[in-house]
C-alpha cells in the first residue's frame, strides 16, 4: 500500500473525508463481546441443564447424596447467575470487552457502557419478553402447546424484542445484529412449512436453542469480520503521512 | 484570499479530527494504531489540539492502567466544518 504522501491531493483530500464514516462503522460493528456473551448464555444453560439431568437421574437411582449435592450445585450456581444477570453481568462484560480490544484501543460511539438508559432496553420491554417465555414454556409442559410448535411460536416474541433491540440501539450497535431476527424469523417460517428444519428424537428443546444461539453467533461474527474490513479501511485512509514509511497501511 | 485554520490544515491534526468526528470518543491506543505514528508524535499533535480547545481530553483508569480518551470539542466541529467550507471554496476556484 502506497504512503499518503504518495497519493494525489485531490484524493487525499476525499480520503480525509471518508474517515468518519469508517471510524463509525469500524466502532459499531465490535461484536465480540456479543460472541462471548453467547458462550456465557451456552455455558449458563448446559449447567442448568446438566445439573437438573444429574439431580433427577441421581433422586430415580436413590442416589440420595449425589441429589443433593448436584442439587445444591445448581442452586449455588442459579444464585451465580442471578448475579450475573442483575448486578455483576454488565462489569464482567465491559472487562471482557477491552481486554479482546485491548491491543486496537477503545472508540466509542454512543456513551460509555454503564447504567444508562441508551443501552438498556426498558424494563417493561424485558418484563413482557420474559412474561412470554415462561408463559410458552408453560403452555407447552401443560400441553396446549404442541413442542413442534415451540420455535415458530417462540419467534413472534423473539423476532420483534430482537428487531426492538436492534432498532434502540442503531446509532452505537451493529447493523448486522439484525440478521439474528431475521434468520430465526425465516427458521420459523421454514420450520411451519414443512422443511425439515427440527431435530429428531427427544432433543426439542434444541430447536429453539440452537437457533437462538446459532444465528446470534451468525451475526456477531459477520459484525466481527465486516469490523475487521473497515480497519483495515480505517487504517488506509487515516495512515499519516507523517508516519514511517514500514507502518503506513 | 480564504484562510485555512493551520490547525486543522496540518494533515495528521485533520485526520485525527476526522476521527474524533466519527465517534464519540477514542483513546490514546487507538488513535496511535489507527495513524500508525509514534507515541510522542500523537501526544505532541494531542497537546496542540488540546490546548487549542479543539478536544476535550478525559483521563480514568481501566483497572490499574490509565487510559487517556479524546472527544471532539463543539470548537473543535466547528472549525472541522469551516475548515472544509473554506477548502471546497478553494478546490472549486470560489474564492473571494
Amino acid at each position: 500500500m502506497k504512503p499518503n504522501a504518495d497519493r494525489p491531493l485531490e484524493k487525499q483530500y476525499d480520503q480525509v473525508r471518508d474517515i468518519p464514516k469508517w471510524a463509525r462503522r469500524y466502532a459499531q460493528n465490535r461484536t465480540l463481546p456479543v460472541v462471548v456473551f453467547e458462550g456465557i448464555f451456552v455455558f449458563g444453560s448446559c449447567m442448568f441443564g446438566g445439573l437438573s439431568y444429574l439431580t433427577a437421574w441421581a433422586y430415580v437411582a436413590d442416589q440420595r447424596f449425589l441429589a443433593a449435592a448436584s442439587m445444591l450445585v445448581l442452586c449455588a450456581f442459579a444464585v451465580w447467575w442471578l448475579w450475573f444477570s442483575f448486578v455483576g453481568g454488565t462489569r464482567i462484560m465491559r472487562q471482557i470487552s477491552e481486554r479482546l480490544y485491548r491491543a486496537e484501543g477503545s472508540v466509542l460511539v454512543g456513551p460509555p457502557l454503564g447504567p444508562d438508559a441508551t443501552r438498556q432496553p426498558p424494563t417493561l420491554i424485558v418484563f413482557v419478553f420474559m412474561f412470554c417465555v415462561l408463559a410458552s414454556i408453560g403452555l407447552g409442559l401443560l400441553g396446549f402447546l404442541p413442542i413442534s410448535l415451540m420455535q415458530p411460536v417462540s419467534a413472534l416474541y423473539v423476532v420483534p424484542f430482537l428487531c426492538y433491540l436492534g432498532l434502540k440501539m442503531r446509532r452505537i450497535g451493529s447493523p448486522f445484529m439484525l440478521l439474528w431476527p431475521a434468520l430465526y424469523g425465516i427458521h420459523a417460517i421454514l420450520d411451519v412449512a414443512g422443511v425439515p428444519v427440527r431435530f429428531w428424537g427427544d432433543f426439542h428443546a434444541l430447536d429453539i436453542f440452537v437457533p437462538m444461539v446459532g444465528y446470534g453467533l451468525i451475526a456477531a461474527l459477520a459484525g466481527h469480520f465486516y469490523s475487521r474490513f473497515a480497519l483495515r479501511r480505517l487504517r488506509h485512509l487515516a495512515a499519516s503521512p507523517d508516519a514511517p514509511a514500514e507502518r503506513v497501511g | 484570499m480564504t484562510e485555512l485554520d493551520p490547525h486543522v490544515h496540518q494533515p495528521t491534526r485533520l485526520r485525527i479530527l476526522m476521527l474524533l468526528s466519527g465517534v464519540d470518543s477514542a483513546d490514546f491506543t487507538f488513535l496511535l494504531n489507527t495513524l500508525g505514528l509514534t507515541k510522542g508524535n500523537v501526544s505532541s499533535h494531542m497537546a496542540r489540539l488540546e490546548e487549542a480547545g479543539y478536544v476535550e481530553v478525559t483521563k480514568s483508569f481501566n483497572g490499574k492502567i490509565p487510559n487517556t480518551s479524546y472527544s471532539l470539542a463543539p470548537k473543535g466541529r466547528s472549525s472541522l466544518t469551516g475548515y472544509w467550507r473554506a477548502l471546497d471554496k478553494i478546490r472549486h476556484g470560489d474564492v473571494a
